[in-house]
């Protein structure tokens, strides 16, 4: 029995275009291109922001998908080629604001409820996908405190985490971390991959996740919120969005790294797998970033080291990303890093007490881990009381909190 | 800041090992970013050489891809003529130097001419490492001692640049042409202040203590970024829905600076490309006496266009347009983990500070206006503050953010309906010093300079939250003090600021500084 049938899936690959100037083009200027795309290919291909969307159509093997990739892609870079332009596959942009994901769909999901019953039960597993997929290090900017900026800055509200949901108690909502969504194509939506920079990766990641979801599908029951396996799940999504493929994550009172984590995951779908065409083994770029904690974040990294300046690291990332095997290359020849150890009780306050300044308004302590209410209240509990934070309440400026400075605590 | 974007003619390796490379790449200048604006004239047949150090020779291209040049590297092109010294304050100097950095690989380039006091003489180049220089007597120009200010200007193959000899004890108002551009250029005893005549429609660029030399707005090194949204002060205004627009498309009509009653004048009149006919003129005035700079911004709705058709019916609103104002200061982001840039004021019996810690993300003051009349911002571990004054009868929204490296303060006034033939203005008053305090009761500013006659000149800028209080500031540098009464000055549109002024004749800037200020404590560094 199955959630899916037929098993189906795709991905909403958005790639920026830049000029020959290395500026990004904005979305209005890429309709035409994306009109073209969708008539010849007949995919629904269409614009994002700054971005060109490539909607990947209804695939049933990776075959099928690995080859819509390459034509889709290589027909827009000739399309764009007669006007100085080329694709910049990437999740983040140095210098601009937005933020590009490779959503990937599972499908073909008929039933909400069991959509709602399915996204409760991925959340275990979410923050392993986004710390595969991390490839947001350096926006408008920022570099470097976050291997996903857009996981870590909810891609300023694109998406959102999942709430544990109950489908006789909740609204329908938009743009979580994996939710189902039957408009249009009937999927669950597996939103938190940041947009992949390598065909094959993406290849390889969206049969992962589809072979993976199909397989949790099977088991999926009904079940009470959890409130700690809820926050563990955040914390997790934390460390992804920071540490990419070297996260430690939390699980049942344990600690499990995120390549422990998404090699058990890949072992248990193995007749997902197959089913869609392949088998572990051939998924050659998920197996080498596991063994080797490395995610496409971890390039652009090393890059950003030799570019600090934002514009010069956009240029030369820009005729990187022209080469679609960079990635791979350097993974098959890359040294492993070193998993980073879990975050203890006594990180995730200090994180929360990071975020906070003088003045700074009660719900940036919200923006850190997305804690729920309950828990957030605890951790500013917890800060205070350690007097390492003051809290105010204003009738106009609401609830604020400041940082006591070290050794004034309790003055405050 | 800037730097030029080129198309890679050639590219030679110069040395390979282990994979890495050192590669000279050859390339043709495309445009200047981050403006995306063309390159200068001059270099329109230029090719220019870099030198790049990879590990994967993909990361510079191959002919026909682009090349982004850094600032340091473009800074040299973009500004080919420079003079040594660009600024001198008292003083004719023996010589100044022009230096050429010549773009034309096989020539030489033509003689450069100096112009001023009347006469100008030409003088040939000669090759100096990868420049050509010539040297400049000034007694050809000068056969005595001339008065101040006097300005040598250098033109080589369409392209100036010029050496100012400026006054060094009192105050005055001139235009300079400094590397980063034309400035109008204020100064008094305690502050040298750089205004952009033609970009920002009258922005502040730079503000240096001269006691210190220190400029409040010092920018990152080596960075690509438009230099006036990384630090300065740039006016603005909100029209419909629009989001706040800080003048940068303003064609500035008119400027003049003039000198009256003890004070440097500067006026700035411009026209912005809008979907109306909007102009906007800006009044800076700077006091000989204390370190105080107050300026008055317009703007003036002249006639509604396009012009309405015929057969449109006409109703009042639609010739109203909601209109606010608005202003954006950035600084260079002081940080520690417990302290760092952070804005006060004061609220309700209550002293407000902010500090942010995350990027992005913005204080909005929606819910109450900052009536105190003041905001001072403090960079505690530079030892930097600003006060800004502002009327309190009709106080600002107050808002501010972090971006990478930089600080926002940026404040906007309620809209208003604006209809053709009416304008909207604020006033601001404003000081930097080295010391500050800030209380509910109001804030302050310290600054010192030195004296022409030895030792220091010092003074306090006062701001009260409520109604003027008499009182007395009592300044210390190091072991000596000086009481001083604080005196009541009027600015028009701001209100009352006071101010206290003590000399001290054996007073050394590396002492000790401090002052007492009634109900007002002074700020720590924390």
């Amino acid at each position: 029995m199955t959630a899916f049938s037929p098993c189906t899936f795709s991905s909403d690959w958005e790639n920026f275009v830049v000029d020959h100037l290395d500026r990004c083009v904005p979305a209005w200027r890429l309709q035409g291109f994306a009109g073209e795309l969708n008539a010849e290919l007949g995919l629904p291909i269409t614009v994002d922001k700054e971005s060109l969307e490539f909607p990947l159509g209804i695939n049933t093997t990776f075959a099928q998908f690995w080859d819509r990739i390459k034509r889709t892609t290589d027909r827009a870079s000739e399309l764009l080629h007669d006007f100085q332009l080329r694709l910049f596959p990437a999740a983040a942009h140095p210098v601009i604001r937005t933020f590009n994901s490779s959503h990937i769909h599972v499908g073909t999901l008929t039933d909400e409820s069991t959509g709602i019953y399915l996204e409760n039960h991925l959340l275990d597993f979410i923050p392993a996908f986004a710390a595969l997929a991390a490839n947001s290090p350096a926006s408008q900017g920022m570099v470097g405190e976050f291997k996903s900026y857009r996981v870590h800055t909810n891609a300023h509200y694109l998406i959102q985490p999942s709430s544990w949901r109950d489908p006789y108690v909740s609204q329908k909502i938009w743009g979580t971390d994996a939710s189902p969504k039957l408009e249009v194509a009937p999927t669950q939506e597996i939103r938190i991959t940041d947009c992949a920079s390598s065909r094959r990766f993406l290849a390889e990641l969206a049969t992962f996740v589809t072979a993976f979801v199909q397989h949790e599908a099977k088991a999926v029951q009904p079940a009470p919120p959890d409130p700690q396996a809820y926050r563990d799940y955040l914390v997790n999504r934390w460390c992804a969005a920071r540490d990419g493929m070297q996260a430690t994550f939390r699980r049942h009172g344990r600690t499990i790294t995120a390549a422990e984590m998404l090699a058990e995951m890949l072992d248990t779908c193995t007749q997902e797998l197959q089913a869609l065409g392949v088998n572990t083994h051939d998924l050659v770029l998920v197996n080498a970033m596991i063994d080797k904690r490395i995610c496409q974040a971890d390039l652009v990294l090393r890059l950003a080291e030799r570019y600090p300046d934002p514009y010069a690291l956009a240029s030369v990332y820009g005729k990187l990303l022209r080469d679609w095997e960079w990635f791979d290359d350097y993974l098959l020849q890359a040294t492993p890093l070193d998993p980073r150890p879990a975050l203890s009780e006594q990180d995730i306050i200090m994180e929360h007490v990071k975020a906070i300044g003088e003045g700074t308004y009660y719900y940036r302590t919200r923006d850190v881990m997305n804690f729920p209410a309950a828990a957030a209240d605890a951790v500013v509990e917890e800060a205070i009381n350690a007097g390492l934070i003051r809290r105010e309440y204003y009738s106009e400026r609401g609830v604020v909190l400041s940082r006591i400075p070290s050794g004034t605590a309790g003055e405050g | 800041m800037k730097a030029i974007l080129g198309t890679i003619d050639d590219i030679t390796v110069l040395h390979a090992e282990n994979g890495h490379q050192r590669l000279l790449v050859s390339c043709s200048p495309a445009c200047v970013v981050p403006d995306y604006t063309p390159p200068p004239a001059w270099l329109h047949d230029a090719r220019i050489s870099v030198e790049r150090d990879v590990d994967d020779p993909r990361e510079v291209g191959e002919p026909g891809d682009n090349i982004l040049l850094t600032p340091d590297e473009s800074q040299p092109w973009l500004c080919p003529l420079r003079v040594t010294p660009a600024v001198v304050y008292g003083h004719c100097p023996d010589t100044i130097l022009v230096t050429m950095h010549w773009w034309e690989t096989n020539n030489t380039p033509p003689p450069v001419t100096v112009q001023a006091n009347g006469r100008s003489i030409s003088s040939a180049f000669t090759r100096h490492d990868d420049s050509f220089q010539a040297e400049i007597r000034l007694a050809d120009f000068f056969p005595h001692e001339p008065t101040l200010p006097v300005h040598l200007r250098a033109t080589c193959h369409g392209i100036t640049a010029v050496c100012h000899i400026l006054p060094a004890d009192h105050a005055f108002t001139d235009t300079v042409v400094l590397p980063d551009g034309e400035m109008c250029h204020l100064e008094n005893s305690w502050y040298r202040v750089d205004i952009t005549p033609n970009t920002g429609g009258g922005a502040i660029y730079t503000w240096q203590e001269k006691g210190r030399d220190v400029d409040h707005f010092a920018r990152q090194d080596n960075r690509i970024a438009n230099p006036l949204e990384v630090a300065g002060h740039l006016d603005g205004y909100q029209i419909h829905m629009k989001p706040a627009s800080h003048l940068k498309k303003v064609t500035v009509a008119n400027r003049g600076a003039w000198r009256e009653d003890r004070s440097s004048h500067l006026r700035i009149d411009g026209s912005i490309r809008e979907a109306v006919d909007l102009t906007t003129s800006v009044d800076y005035t700077l006091f000989d006496a204390v370190p105080l700079l107050c300026w008055q911004r317009t703007f003036s709705l002249h006639s509604q266009t396009p012009p309405v058709a015929a057969d449109t019916l006409q109703v009042p609103i639609e010739q109203a347009w909601p209109f606010g104002t608005n202003f954006r200061t950035s600084w260079l982001v002081d940080r520690s983990e417990t302290s760092g840039s952070r804005i006060i004021t004061a609220y309700r019996g209550h002293l407000i500070t902010i500090r942010h810690t995350q990027t992005y993300r913005t204080v909005h003051g929606m819910e109450w206006r900052a009536n105190a009349g003041w905001f001072l911002i403090e960079h505690p571990l530079r030892r930097e503050w600003m006060l800004y004054c502002y009327d309190r009868s009709r106080p600002p929204h107050l808002h501010c953010w972090l971006e990478p490296n930089v600080f926002v303060l940026a404040p906007a006034w309620p809209m208003r309906t604006l209809c053709a033939g009416t304008s909207i203005g604020i006033t601001l008053a404003a000081s930097v010093g080295e010391c500050a305090g800030a209380d509910i009761h109001g804030a302050w500013i310290g600054c010192r300079t030195i004296r022409r006659a030895g030792g220091l000149h010092c003074a306090v800028i006062a701001r009260f939250t409520g109604q003027w209080q008499h009182g007395t500031a009592v300044i210390t540098v190091g072991s000596s003090q000086q009481t001083c009464p604080l005196q009541r000055f009027h600015v028009r549109g701001v209100g009352d600021i006071a101010y206290g002024l003590a000399d001290f004749p054996y007073g050394r800037m590396d002492e000790p500084f401090h002052i007492t200020v009634p109900n007002i404590p002074q700020r720590g560094e924390g």
